[in-house]
């Protein structure tokens, strides 16, 4: 709230940090994955002298610090990037109530990154027993970095019975830290997340052994088969999503299962998709023992990032109205009850500093046209998701909407749609909103409103004026 | 004008509130942690920086047909992607412990930077990618196809150019969200409130870059020397053929940190004069070890320039080498006192380190202690492997090739 704005032009902030989440977490699941097929493979490869596998194993290697030691690590970073830029607020929440999570999970990122090195470049290095050990801390360190990470994400949908520290709470600060990490959904959806990072794996084994044209078609056959058996625990998904969705809180399901058509959609999307490429695994590459060429091992690759990216989608959509569930809304401001009551007292202009122009003095403020300060209004509370002309742009949900009944919504905002946050402001402020509104909607035949609430403007202003700012 | 109005109204300063949540640690843990990581990322960032630009240098010699030139831009580039990896790994820690200290200054900053501040991974991508493309190139397998860079100077130059652009666009980027962070009065600055913005007006702005630049040519020198020294040891009997790569480090160290001194003197005197009084003399503990450090950087360029007169000489070499690490300490606490000290402004909200409050989570802090000091053990064991090992023992039966070649290839 307190932050200046950053908007992406045209796509939205939000949008631009599901593109970014989207690709990290598959490369990232896929990491987590690839560390237990290399572990698993080398240490049977040296335990039977297998020489095919020890080759794949090294081919494999390449693909993975190509593509996880750079994309998948860069847009690990990307992610702190973006969400600082569109969420400041909600990710200094994040980073000071989990600073030694984060620290802890930093550690596991640095042996993971220094073992997968050591193990790529250990090729003639290291004798075979020390580089299964490096393949398999690799791998520990992976998923230990996923199991930190994880309880992080979680705790965003479902903080539990997780108090904010303060002077007066009644379980102390380390409490509040550890029934945050290990909150409701956490324990769920660590074992959603390692099954996809199996199955990510054992689809890019695929990928990878298509790209090596020295195999024979028996050679390739026979490495797809063993990465197949990577996507054997995809028929755990279901009842472990049934698990999930069990602890979600109530409104949170609601949306997932009809309460909003386009959460439930990309549901539908997610679970299509995995049991798509869960069939596929077992019926075609376990049972029947079946290759697939590269085209295929791509389209497989292409279904299985739907599946997540849907699931990740729903993840972040069923939050709705929050950011971090019942401590902070979508648009960064304060989700508690003293908030909202000081807010729609002194005035949201009063405390988002950077929704106008820094030069600009209150006087000025509010000698504005209303639709003016409307736009300041607008930035404050509802930017950050609605981009003008943009993604989920706000005129085309308010065309042909009356301006008695823009107020009326406005007003009771989280009443009618309960994936809202409610509006906080001053009587003056929620008439400036819905005037810049009616203004974005037609800025030709926008005419001002035949009456303004220029007492309440007053009163708004004095208090404002005596404010902390 | 608005600048004017911002310093001269501290009511006016729109600095957002440090996080309720708090600090789960006494402040001086994550000073520490910050300076101790910050210092690693540091060098190996340098290498990075400084090594691409010295790099694109010596492609430029070796176009020219300079005996060792390509030699030495090889074994940079076949060094580089490890080390980028190693920047970001240990880049991510100091990111962490900046926003626990100064995020709300560290936020706003990023904001105002914008679309600019965007680029920053995506840049980092570019340039990561590009690094590999000019390792794989440069392996012995690959340079029976198609032919090696060490072969094509001018190409190599042009990859080199567009790496060495994405790394010095990286500490631009750094140099201004740092310049940022610093200063808000320049978030007040007349049509810039929205960002994005690619340029800091600021006095402080093209010296602090400079000095950036500059010392990490300074530092990549002896990473340079450090590694030929390194490759000696590995070949003793290949002795002569590392003595340009070690002479060559200690020289372009020796030059660059005789310049470091200029931009500094420039880049001291950019500062506000509050913040020198606190950065040079002895009324902070930062501050007095710079200060005195101050004494040693002088004459770092004389004991760099004797040093690459002396390239056979190991211990003129590790005396540098020591020198440097402690030059590189004390300008990293000199850093911090003049973010505190500029932090301390009334302009700048008047911030302090101890407005944070403090709710401890000792558990939390012991495990990470633990787990850290068992990982840095786990990753010391397996570099030990590596250096110790002998060659592999796997059974090569047609499919895997023993050799030392860091490339993988199809042997079928």
């Amino acid at each position: 709230m307190d932050y200046p704005l950053f908007e992406f032009p045209k796509l939205g902030g939000g949008m631009l940090i599901a593109i970014v989440a989207i690709i990290h977490v598959a490369i990232a699941h896929l990491a987590v994955g690839a560390g237990l097929f290399i572990a698993l493979a080398h240490t049977s490869a040296v335990k039977h002298n297998d020489i095919l596998l020890l080759d794949f194993l090294k081919h494999y290697g390449r693909f993975l610090v190509l593509l996880a030691f750079v994309t998948g690590a860069v847009t690990g970073v990307g992610i702190w990037i973006t969400i600082s830029l569109v969420s400041p607020a909600a990710t200094s929440a994040l980073i000071h109530l989990f600073v030694w999570a984060w620290a802890m999970e930093w550690v596991f990122f640095l042996v993971e990154i220094t073992a997968g090195y050591i193990y790529y470049y250990g090729w003639g290095r290291l004798t075979p027993n020390r580089h299964a050990a490096v393949a398999w801390i690799y791998f520990v360190a992976a998923w230990m970095s996923l199991f930190v990470i994880n309880g992080i994400i979680t705790f965003m949908l479902t903080p539990g019975s997780w108090q904010p520290p303060s002077p007066n709470a009644t379980a102390t600060s380390q409490q509040a830290f550890w029934l945050a990490l290990f909150n409701p959904s956490s324990w769920p959806s660590l074992l959603l997340r390692t099954i996809s990072a199996l199955a990510f794996a054992g689809i890019s084994v695929a990928v990878v052994v298509n790209y090596i044209r020295s195999y024979s078609h028996e050679e390739r056959q026979r490495i797809i088969h063993l990465g197949s058996y990577l996507l054997a625990p995809l028929g755990l998904m279901a009842p472990l999503a049934a698990w999930y969705f069990a602890v979600l809180p109530a409104e949170a399901r609601q949306f997932a299962f009809g309460g909003s058509i386009a959460m439930t959609l990309f549901l539908a999307f997610g679970i299509v998709s995995s049991l798509y490429v869960g069939g596929y695994a077992y019926f075609g590459l376990i049972r029947s023992k079946r290759t697939i060429n590269l085209p295929t091992a791509l389209l497989l690759l292409a279904i299985a990032f739907v599946a997540t990216g849907s699931m990740e989608f729903v993840r972040e959509g069923v939050r709705k109205p929050y950011l971090i569930y019942g401590y902070i809304y979508s648009n960064g401001i304060p989700a508690t009850p003293a908030w909202r009551e000081r807010i729609n007292r002194e005035g949201i202009l009063a405390h988002a500093r950077f929704a106008y122009p820094p030069d600009m003095t209150r006087d000025e403020l509010y000698q504005l046209p209303l639709h003016r300060l409307g736009e300041y209004v607008y930035n404050a509370e509802c930017r950050i998701c609605h981009t003008p002309g943009g993604t989920n742009a706000i005129e085309p949900l308010v065309n042909r909407v009356s301006r008695e009944l823009l107020t009326q919504i406005v007003g009771e905002l989280d009443q009618l749609k309960n994936y809202m946050p409610p509006f906080m402001g001053t009587p003056l402020e929620k008439q400036a909103l819905v005037e810049y509104q009616l203004y974005l909607v037609d800025p030709q035949g926008y005419r001002p409103p035949p009456t303004v609430f220029q007492p309440a403007a007053v009163a708004v202003r004095a208090t404002a004026d005596g404010g902390e700012r | 004008m608005i600048l004017a109005q911002i310093a001269s109204n501290t009511s006016t300063i729109p600095v957002p509130a440090n996080d309720p949540l708090g600090l789960p640690a006494t402040q001086g843990w994550f000073v520490f942690l910050m300076l101790l990581t910050m210092f690693l990322h540091i060098v190996f960032m340098n290498f990075v920086l400084g090594g691409s630009l010295l790099a694109l240098g010596l492609n430029v010699a070796g176009y020219r047909r300079h005996p060792d030139a390509n030699r030495i831009a090889t074994t940079i580039y076949q060094a580089m992607p490890a080390i980028i990896s190693l920047a970001i790994t240990w880049g991510v820690a100091p990111l962490l412990f900046v926003q626990v200290l100064y995020g709300s200054y560290f936020y706003s900053a990023n904001i105002f930077l914008g679309l600019a501040w965007l680029s920053f991974f995506l840049v980092v991508l570019i340039g990561f990618y590009l690094a590999y493309w000019l390792t794989f190139r440069g392996s012995s397998a690959v340079q029976q196809r198609i032919g090696a860079w060490d072969q094509l100077s001018g190409r190599r130059f042009v990859v080199g150019l567009l790496m060495t652009a994405c790394f010095a666009w990286i500490a631009w980027l750094l140099t201004n969200n740092h310049e940022l962070s610093l200063q808000p009065a320049l978030w007040a600055s007349e049509g810039q409130w929205k960002s994005p913005r690619w340029f800091v007006t600021s006095w402080t702005t093209p010296p602090r870059y400079a000095h950036n630049l500059i010392g990490a040519i300074a530092v990549a020198g002896m990473w340079i020397a450090a590694m030929g020294w390194w490759l000696m040891s590995r070949t003793p009997h290949q002795r002569e053929s590392y003595l340009p790569m070690i002479r060559f480090g200690l020289w372009a160290a020796a030059v660059a940190s005789a310049f470091q001194i200029i931009v500094g003197f420039i880049f001291f005197f950019a500062m506000l004069e509050t913040v020198r009084s606190e950065l040079m003399g002895f009324k902070t503990v930062f501050g007095g070890v710079w200060t005195v450090t101050l004494i040693v950087a002088v004459a770092l360029p004389a004991l760099l320039t004797y040093a690459a007169l002396h390239p056979e000489q190991f211990r003129w070499f590790a005396l540098s080498l020591l020198t440097t690490v402690v030059i590189l300490t004390a300008m990293l606490l000199g850093r911090e006192q003049v973010r505190l000290s500029s932090l301390a402004q009334p302009a700048a909200g008047a911030f302090s380190l101890q407005q944070w409050p403090v709710y401890e989570q000792p558990l939390s802090l012991t495990l990470f202690v633990v787990l850290l000091l068992a990982g840095l053990a786990v990753v010391g064991l397996m570099m030990w492997w590596v250096i110790s090992g002998e060659t592999t023992s796997y059974n090569s039966g047609g499919k895997t090739n023993s050799n030392t070649d860091d490339t993988v290839s199809p042997t079928k």
